[in-house]
């Protein structure tokens, strides 16, 4: 704030893994739904509003700020609190006004407050969260532990007959006797199409599994971590596409080192596509995101580009097109997700050390 | 290979007659078309799913719905068009970070560039930068709020999303049944409601929560590593979209034997309540009735929600939450809405508060001709497990 000149940031969010953790990063409070503000003056206390339906009774246990507060209205709330702490006619940075501060909300803050000047702050934000402090980088290690149990677990689940709903929901029962906070569990087989959420569709002998666990531990830092199964031995094909999704993953976590752009991890991806015949030109998912307390943080690839940092965290899964349909339905869900942290000499995995294509005996 | 459903899909006379709805509201309001904003949040996911059958897990999400029946579906990039893909009723499926200009460019397709447009979201989703791209990307669009159009539209419930609501009822009450056997002394708050997630997604719901409270009730949690005691009163709270997306909050309070005198004899004042209040959501009522029905009942016992935000009933379907809500965004009740109720309720003793605020019953109501109808667990009763 003090380099930006502001009074003040009036901190937007909403309960979405992408959007919920502006407000728990200033405040410990974790919204599962609804909306969420933070008041956070440059002197002084701040303060936290709410949506009525959510409430604030879990907000008033957390003991960071005292003064939180439900409303219909926050921009009366939001022109009271500033008025209290004297910049009513000051500079208010809005955190979220490029991605999540609601229309409607802005609209009522303007009208309360005239004579404030507003400006968007989101990458004020963001830019100073993206370098994560060793108690962050302890949390995300406390996460990636749970993942890594939660996975040794389910390997016991994984047997022909069974459906993927009964093993994603003992993931979500794994994962929630951990303490995670919220998250989701995927997995598909082939004739791959996407990676769901709840299939009825059961396992059988020779399956190609993919799971996908993208969850919050119970500090709310998030893990994106996905591992590949067979019920048998892995067919040959899956093999060797499976070798170049591991030397491309190494080859993107090799360029995150502090100093080099965001964007060459793109570069790096490209590089052993071409090596595979293999492409990722056009495609608009992303490759690797930031994450911390939201599960979507700056930068990511392509789209929002970013001088790598030192303790920058970043969610690592390169994407790829296969415009063959068969070779899709083959080979498309057969991935590696997980977390990376930036450091002066390159990437340093945070979960997996090492990639093992898992073969479980039928 | 097995087969299995990945997801849920309404049936085409359902879609047509939404679509349907939506279209006579927009020829009425004179809107050439609605920009149905959603979001990843229980609160405001539902409107896509409502015309897509498209559940967004997180980020941002958009169905361009044209007068003349065209519909699009636009999504963020992190979250992706793969699931979308698989459902088969909006087949224009597109991937941008500009969503501004891919309305635009859809726009511009179905020649309305210089349309009346609605945008439904506008009051409570749509985020600032999104709607300035919008507007800086279709110039000569006359924009206006549609919020009201749309949720109006859908807050009668036709007989297949009836059908849904009691599927997600059903598995709620088989879910409380086997977490009666999870409910032990000296297990821990997150082992019974983990199995409350797992048993919940296992019979296919898409997304929810597990909450429970035991006294000094200052809160209901997500499940915390402390143990229930013999002599506990637990209350357990699961509010989830089934495998149509149709939410259910349903709430049950247990304690191992009979419950103390104290807490029985408040108890019978939330069935009391409960009752007056489902009584009075009939059609041709206002929802704010349900609140002069509270308090007629909170009257007698002395009892207090003056002043309370938080709502005493709200409109759920595809959304857990959607209007009307009390108090705050009234409505004349109809036919075939359907209601959450859980009476709020305050303490003006802190210590009367953490002893008996957490025990309340929330359940759905449909509303009827002659009242209320309750759509779950059709008596209350507090819930004695053996000691």
């Amino acid at each position: 704030m003090d380099g930006a000149g502001l009074d003040a940031l009036v901190i937007c969010s909403r309960g979405d893994e992408f959007m919920r953790g502006r407000v728990q990063y200033v405040s410990d409070i974790f919204q599962w739904a609804g909306w969420g503000i933070v008041v956070l003056p440059r002197s002084g206390d701040g303060a936290f509003i709410a949506d009525p339906l959510w409430g604030v009774g879990r907000a008033r246990l957390v003991g960071w700020h005292s003064d939180v507060r439900s409303s219909h209205s926050p921009g009366d709330e939001i022109a009271e609190l500033l008025a209290d702490r004297g910049v009513a006619d000051g500079e208010v940075g809005v955190v979220g006004l490029a991605d999540i501060t609601l229309a409607a909300h802005f609209s009522g803050m303007k009208q309360v407050l005239p004579r404030a000047r507003f400006r968007d702050a989101t990458d004020l934000f963001d830019d100073v969260r993206a370098v994560k402090s060793p108690m962050e980088l302890a949390n995300l290690a406390e996460t990636s532990a749970i993942l890594r149990s939660v996975y040794r677990s389910l390997e016991a689940e994984l047997r022909p007959g069974v459906t993927h709903r009964d093993v994603m929901a003992e993931a979500h029962r794994l994962a929630r006797q951990y303490g995670c906070l919220d998250g989701i569990a995927q997995m598909a087989t082939r004739p791959f199409t996407a990676l769901m959420f709840s299939s009825s569709k059961t396992l059988q002998q020779g399956d190609v599994i993919a799971i996908d666990l993208e969850w919050a531990g119970p500090s709310g830092y998030w893990v994106e971590l996905r591992r590949n199964y067979s019920l048998g031995r892995v067919p040959d094909d899956a093999r060797r596409y499976w070798d170049t999704r591991v030397e491309t993953f190494e080859a993107c976590s090799s360029v995150m080192k502090a100093g080099n752009s965001s964007a060459e991890v793109l570069a790096a991806r490209d590089r052993a596509y071409r090596r595979h015949g293999q492409d990722g030109q056009g495609i608009l998912s992303y490759t690797a995101h930031g994450i911390g307390i939201d599960s979507l943080e700056p930068p990511w690839v392509p789209g929002k580009d970013r001088v790598l940092r030192e303790n920058m965290v970043v969610s690592l899964h390169p994407a790829i097109q296969l415009a063959d349909p068969g070779e899709h339905a083959a080979l498309g869900c057969i991935a590696i997700a997980d977390n990376v942290l930036v450091t002066a000499t390159g990437g340093q995995r945070m979960t997996d050390q090492a990639d093992v294509w898992i073969e479980l005996e039928a | 290979m097995t087969t299995g459903t990945l997801s849920h899909s309404t049936s085409p006379r359902e879609r047509e007659r939404r679509h349907s709805l939506l279209r006579a509201a927009m020829s009425e309001a004179g809107y050439d078309a609605l920009v149905i904003y959603g979001r990843g949040d229980e609160f405001v996911r539902g409107r896509i799913q409502y015309v897509s059958d498209i559940f967004t897990w997180a980020g941002w999400a958009i169905v361009v719905l044209s007068a003349n029946g065209h519909a699009v579906f636009i999504a963020d990039p992190l979250f992706g068009l793969g699931r979308a893909a698989i459902v088969d009723w909006i087949t224009d499926l597109r991937m941008t970070q500009d969503p501004g200009k891919g309305i635009a460019d859809i726009l511009s397709d179905l020649r309305i560039a210089s349309g009346s447009i609605g945008v439904v979201g506008l009051a409570d989703i749509v985020c600032v930068g999104h709607f300035q791209q919008m507007r800086a990307a279709s110039p000569r669009v006359t924009w206006a709020d549609a919020t009201d159009l749309f949720d109006d539209a859908r807050a009668v419930k036709s007989q297949e999303e009836i059908d849904n609501f009691h599927q997600t009822s059903a598995i709620l009450r088989s879910v409380f049944k086997g977490l009666e056997a999870e409910i032990r002394p000296q297990v821990m708050e997150s082992d019974v409601l983990a199995e409350a997630h797992k048993m919940c997604r296992q019979y296919g719901c898409v997304d929810g929560i597990a909450l429970m409270g035991r006294p000094p009730f200052r809160t209901f949690s997500p499940g915390s590593n402390g143990v229930i005691e013999r002599d506990d009163i637990i209350v357990v709270d699961l509010e989830w979209g089934g495998p149509s997306g149709y939410w259910v909050e349903l709430r049950r309070v247990f304690s191992f034997g009979a419950p103390p005198d104290p807490a029985k004899r408040f108890w019978e004042t939330r069935v009391e309540t409960f009752a007056a209040c489902v009584d009075a959501m009939k059609a041709g009522n206002s929802s704010d009735d349900i609140l002069v029905a509270r308090d007629r009942v909170y009257g007698k016992h002395g009892q207090s929600a003056t002043g309370v935000l938080n709502y005493t009933a709200h409109g759920i379907g595809l959304d857990s939450l959607e209007p009307p809500w009390v108090p705050g965004k009234s409505r004349a009740l109809k036919e075939n809405m359907v209601i959450n109720l859980h009476p709020a309720i305050q303490f003006a003793d802190r210590s009367e508060g953490l002893a008996l605020g957490g025990i309340s019953i929330a359940d759905n109501i449909l509303v009827g001709r002659d009242g209320g109808i309750r759509m779950t667990d059709p008596v209350d009763e507090w819930v004695q497990l053996e000691p």
